[in-house]
C-alpha cells in the first residue's frame, strides 16, 4: 500500500461513568489533546472518519454528536459503525486513493448512558437467539468454556491471564481503575476476567510523513450464529492476521495490543495471531484495562504507535473487534520509520 | 487509480416485505449486482455494508446480515450516516478501491422500514440533541418543513408548484419495475393530501419502503459495461439543526459545496450543460427545488419554473429522477446507494423503460444528517 | 405457501443522557429564568445551546453570557401528524407549533415550541419572547414556548 503513517494520537483516560462530558465535550477533550499534541489544527485536516455505535450512543446517527468538535462542517467526513480499528481502513484508504493528504480519526464509545447487557442482547439473531436473553457476557461464558474444554485446561488460567492483564493496566494512567471481584459472572468467566464497561474516546491523526507508518491491514468477518462457528478457536482470526502480515511484509512482530473482552480472549487471540512467547502482549492492559465501545481498538493502535514512536520496538500490531465473541476481526501492523 | 461501477441490483422496493427475512432480501440484490457485473461471489474482494441499526431495533445489523451479503470469510465493513448511508456506502467503495487496497468492492445498502412498525420518525428523532432538539423534531418531516418555510418565504413558492415534483415523479416511477409507489397523483391531489408538518402534506413527502441495493465497484472492468466515478464529494455539517443556517448558510448549503467539488473533481465548467441525468435525493418536493438550485441546474428561485417548463421530465433537457426517486421509493440505508445504481445505468445504457437518451454524464446525490450532502458524477469514460 | 410469521420484539432500552458540562448550566440557568449562550471571541460567536466547540473554528468557547430572551423567528411548522415519541414510548400529542429563533445578540437559532398554533398567524421575520414556567425545575421544560410579540 502507498505509505500512510500516523501524525500523532491521543486517548482519554478511560473510566466507569463520564457524566461531566457528553460525546461533544468527550470528542472536543480527545481532540483538543491531539491538537496540543502534534501541534495541529483544524484547518490543516482535510477528512474526517468516525467510529461510534448508534445503540450504544441511544442516538441513530451518533456521529452528528462531534460534527463541530471534529471540524467536520464544510469538510468530507464519514463513519464506520464498527470498532474504530476497522474505521481506520476506511480513513487510510482516504489518504492511499490521493484525494485527501490528513485525515482525522476518532472514535467514541459511552457505556454509561445506555445499557451494555441490554444493547448486546439486540446484537443477537431476533428471531432464535434474542429470546433466551444471551447477551455479551454470556457469549463470553460460552466461549471460555469451549475454550478451556477443548484445550483441555482448568478455570485457572482465566484467573492468571486477567491477572496478568490487571497487573499491566495498573501502571496504565489510562486504564479503567475498577474493583471488579472475583465472583462468578458468566461460567467459567468470573467478573474480573471480563473486560469492564468504560467511557473514553480516541483520536488519531494520518498522513504523510509521521514517525510511525501503517504497514499493512487485514480483516475478515466469520458467520453470525454462534453454532455456525467453533467458539474455542480464534475463527477468522488467522485470515485477517496472515493478511496484515502478508501486506505489512513482516513475520513477527515486537510488540501487540489486542482487543480482549474477556481473558479466554486474551488466550485464544494470542493462539490466533500465531504470537510467540517472547511478544509483549498488551502492555497497557489491552481491553481488559479498559474497553470504551468502538474505541476500544482504536486504543489499541494508539498504544502501539505510542511505543514505537518511544523506540520501543520497531514492528507491533494491533487488533480490533466487533461482534460478538469475534465475529469481525481487524488487523494492523505498525512499522516505526526508520 | 480509476474505479468504474460495472453492476447494479435492487430489490422491488415495497411497503412490506413480509415474505423475506433480512438476509433474504438483501441477497436478492446481491444476486442482481453479481450476475449483472457477470462476475462470481469470489470476485468480490471487500464489502461496505450499511443499514441504520434503530430502525429495525438490530444492533450490529451488519453482522447479522452477513449471510445475505455474501461477507463470510471476507472484509465487510460498516457505514451508517442516515439518510446518505446509500451515498456514503458508494463512496467508502469508491475509495477502497481507488486505494488500491482492494480490486473490487461491492457496496450493500437495505432498509426495512415495515420492521419498525410505522415508527420512522421515532427513530429520526432520536438523530439529535436528546436535551434540546428532540422534544420538538418531529423527524425528517418537521426538519424539512423547516426548509419549506424558509424557501416558500424568500422565494413565495406556492404549494401547487412544489406539487409539481412529485407528479413527474410519479409519472417516472411508472417506468420503474424497482419502485414502490406508481400511482399517478395529481397536483389537486397533492394539496388536498393531508397536512403533516406545514408546509408539507403526505405527498409531498417520501414514503418508507422495504428494500434492498448492491453496487459493484472495481478498478478493473476488463470490457463490462462500465460507469467511471468522474467526481465524488461529501461535505458536513454541524451538530445542532439549530446551527444549520447560521450566518450566510441556508439548508442547501452543503449540497452546493460538495456539487462545486465534485464538478471541480470532473472537469466541468457548465454541470447544466455538461450533465445528462440527474437521480437526486429528494426527500420531499420543497427540497427538490431548494435543491436543484443548489446543483446549479437553475437560478435561485427558479426551480418551480424548471419543473413546470418540463425541463426536468424524462424526455426534458435535464431530467431530475427518471427513477421516481426518493419520493416514490424510499428503503433509508439503500436509498442514496439506488441514486447511484440508476445513475451509473443511465451510463451503461441499461435503464429500460427510464432510459434517457444518449446518457454521457450523470450524477447521484445523497442527503442525510444534519443537512448534509454527497455527490458522485459519473461519465462514460474514465 | 402459508402465510409468513413475523415475531414482535419491543426491546426496552434506557439512557440517560449526560447535559455535560455546558449543558448543565444552560439547564440550571433556564431553572432561573435566564437564556445562557457561550460567546467565542476570537470569531466572534454567541451560540445558543452553549457547548463547547465553536461552529466557525471549532475551537474551544471560553465564556458564557447571558442573552435578551428575545429573538426573532426565522421559520416555523406545524406538526400534525402523530408519532411515537422516543422518549416516553406513547404518542406526543398533536398538534403543536415550533420555530427557529434567533436570540438578539446570538449567531444561530433556538429550536423550540411557539404558543401560536396557527401557522398562517405567524411570518418568518416575526419578534418572538421565551416564557418560562412559574415553578421551575432546572430542566427545558422550565421553558413553556416563544409568544409572538407583534
Amino acid at each position: 500500500m502507498k505509505p500512510v503513517s500516523i501524525l500523532g494520537v491521543a486517548q482519554t483516560k478511560h473510566c466507569a461513568r463520564r457524566d461531566d462530558a457528553n460525546y461533544m465535550e468527550l470528542a472536543f477533550e480527545v481532540i483538543q489533546d491531539l491538537f496540543r499534541k502534534t501541534g495541529w489544527s483544524h484547518d490543516r485536516v482535510d477528512t474526517i472518519i468516525s467510529a461510534s455505535s448508534d445503540f450504544w450512543d441511544g442516538r441513530t446517527i451518533s456521529e452528528i454528536a462531534i460534527q463541530d468538535p471534529a471540524g467536520a462542517p464544510g469538510k468530507s467526513a464519514s463513519k464506520v459503525s464498527m470498532d474504530g480499528a476497522f474505521a481506520l481502513i476506511y480513513a487510510a484508504a482516504r489518504i492511499a486513493s490521493g484525494a485527501f493528504k490528513t485525515c482525522l480519526v476518532v472514535a467514541h464509545g459511552k457505556a454509561s448512558e445506555g445499557e451494555p447487557r441490554a444493547i448486546a442482547n439486540a446484537g443477537f439473531d431476533p428471531l432464535f437467539q434474542r429470546p433466551i436473553g444471551i447477551d455479551d457476557h454470556t457469549a463470553l461464558g460460552l466461549q471460555a468454556r469451549r475454550f478451556l474444554e477443548k484445550r483441555g485446561m482448568l478455570g485457572s488460567v482465566l484467573a492468571e491471564a486477567a491477572a496478568q492483564s490487571a497487573a499491566a493496566a495498573a501502571k496504565n494512567p489510562n486504564a479503567h481503575r475498577r474493583a471488579a471481584k472475583h465472583v462468578l459472572a458468566a461460567d467459567p468467566l468470573h467478573e474480573d476476567e471480563i473486560a469492564p464497561d468504560s467511557d473514553g474516546a480516541c483520536a488519531l491523526l494520518l498522513g504523510e510523513g509521521g514517525p510511525v507508518e501503517l504497514a499493512g491491514f487485514g480483516c475478515a468477518t466469520d458467520a453470525h450464529q454462534l453454532g455456525e462457528r467453533d467458539l474455542g478457536d480464534p475463527g477468522v482470526l488467522p485470515r485477517a492476521s496472515l493478511e496484515a502480515h502478508r501486506m505489512a511484509g513482516v513475520r513477527e512482530v515486537d510488540v501487540a495490543e489486542i482487543h480482549d473482552a474477556s481473558s479466554a480472549q486474551t488466550l485464544l487471540w494470542r493462539e490466533g495471531l500465531g504470537l510467540p512467547e517472547r511478544v509483549a502482549l498488551n502492555p497497557s492492559g489491552g481491553a481488559m484495562g479498559a474497553q470504551p465501545g468502538f474505541a476500544t481498538g482504536l486504543v489499541r493502535v494508539a498504544e502501539v504507535c505510542e511505543r514505537l514512536a518511544r523506540g520501543e520496538g520497531r514492528t507491533g500490531l494491533a487488533h480490533g473487534m466487533t461482534g460478538f465473541v469475534g465475529q469481525a476481526h481487524c488487523v494492523w501492523i505498525l512499522r516505526r520509520r526508520s | 487509480m480509476n474505479v468504474a461501477i460495472i453492476g447494479c441490483g435492487q430489490t422491488n422496493h415495497r411497503s412490506r416485505r413480509l415474505d423475506v427475512s433480512a438476509p433474504e432480501l438483501i441477497d436478492e440484490a446481491v444476486q442482481l449486482a453479481l450476475s449483472d457485473a457477470r462476475i462470481g461471489p469470489d470476485g468480490i474482494d471487500a464489502i461496505v455494508v450499511g443499514n441504520m441499526e434503530h430502525f429495525e431495533g438490530i444492533h450490529l445489523s451488519d453482522l447479522w446480515a452477513v449471510e445475505g451479503t455474501g461477507g463470510v470469510g471476507k472484509p465487510q465493513i460498516k457505514v451508517a450516516t442516515g439518510g446518505t448511508t446509500g451515498s456514503s456506502l458508494a463512496q467508502a467503495a469508491y475509495y477502497l478501491v481507488a486505494s488500491g487496497f482492494y480490486r473490487t468492492v461491492m457496496a450493500v445498502g437495505w432498509e426495512r422500514l415495515s420492521d419498525s412498525e410505522g415508527e420512522t420518525t421515532t427513530g429520526i428523532v432520536t438523530a439529535f440533541d436528546p436535551i434540546y432538539e428532540r422534544p420538538t423534531l418531529a423527524g425528517a418531516v418537521s426538519g424539512l418543513a423547516i426548509l419549506a418555510c424558509q424557501y416558500q418565504a424568500k422565494f413565495k413558492t406556492r404549494a401547487e408548484d412544489a406539487a409539481l415534483v412529485v407528479v413527474q415523479a410519479r409519472e417516472n416511477a411508472a417506468r420503474n419495475p424497482h419502485a414502490h409507489l406508481t400511482k399517478p397523483v395529481t397536483v389537486a391531489d397533492v394539496v388536498k393530501s393531508p397536512l403533516l408538518s406545514s408546509p408539507i402534506r403526505y405527498l409531498d413527502m417520501c414514503p418508507t419502503s422495504d428494500g434492498a441495493c448492491a453496487v459493484v465497484f472495481t478498478s478493473d472492468p476488463g470490457d463490462r459495461k462500465s460507469a467511471w466515478a468522474r467526481g465524488v464529494a461529501s461535505r458536513h455539517n454541524h451538530t445542532y439543526l439549530g446551527d444549520v443556517a447560521e450566518g450566510s448558510a441556508d439548508f442547501k448549503h452543503t449540497l452546493k459545496l460538495a456539487a462545486a467539488e465534485a464538478y471541480r473533481l470532473a472537469g466541468m465548467s457548465n454541470p447544466r450543460k455538461e450533465i445528462d441525468v440527474v437521480e437526486m435525493y429528494e426527500p420531499c418536493t420543497w427540497a427538490a427545488l431548494d435543491w436543484a438550485e443548489a446543483l446549479g441546474l437553475c437560478g435561485p428561485g427558479e426551480a418551480a419554473g424548471l419543473w413546470a417548463s418540463g425541463a426536468t421530465r424524462l424526455d426534458g433537457d435535464i431530467p431530475v429522477n427518471p427513477s421516481g426517486g426518493v419520493l416514490c421509493t424510499n428503503p433509508i440505508g439503500a436509498t442514496g446507494l439506488v441514486r447511484v445504481a440508476e445513475a451509473a445505468m443511465q451510463v451503461r445504457g441499461i435503464a429500460g423503460a427510464r432510459q434517457v437518451d444518449g446518457v454521457e454524464t450523470a450524477m447521484a446525490t445523497g442527503f442525510g444528517g444534519s443537512f448534509w450532502n454527497e455527490v458522485m458524477i459519473l461519465g462514460a469514460k474514465p | 405457501m402459508s402465510e409468513p410469521i413475523a415475531v414482535r420484539a419491543t426491546p426496552e432500552l434506557h439512557f440517560r443522557y449526560a447535559a455535560g458540562r455546558y449543558g448543565s448550566l444552560f439547564l440550571r440557568g433556564l431553572g432561573e429564568g435566564r437564556i445562557l449562550a457561550s460567546r467565542c471571541a476570537r470569531c466572534p460567536r454567541t451560540l445558543v445551546p452553549p457547548r463547547v466547540a465553536c461552529t466557525h473554528c471549532f475551537g474551544k468557547m471560553e465564556e458564557i453570557v447571558e442573552v435578551p430572551p428575545r429573538g426573532t423567528l426565522l421559520a416555523f411548522t406545524l406538526v400534525a401528524f402523530p408519532f411515537l415519541d422516543p422518549f416516553t414510548g406513547v404518542q406526543r400529542p398533536i398538534p403543536y407549533c415550533y420555530g427557529m429563533v434567533q436570540f438578539e445578540g446570538t449567531d444561530n437559532t433556538f429550536q423550540y415550541f411557539l404558543s401560536e398554533k396557527d401557522p398562517s398567524k405567524l411570518r418568518v421575520g416575526q419578534r418572538v419572547e421565551a416564557v418560562f414556567n412559574e415553578v421551575r425545575k432546572g430542566e427545558l421544560g422550565d421553558l413553556l414556548h416563544f409568544r409572538a410579540l407583534e
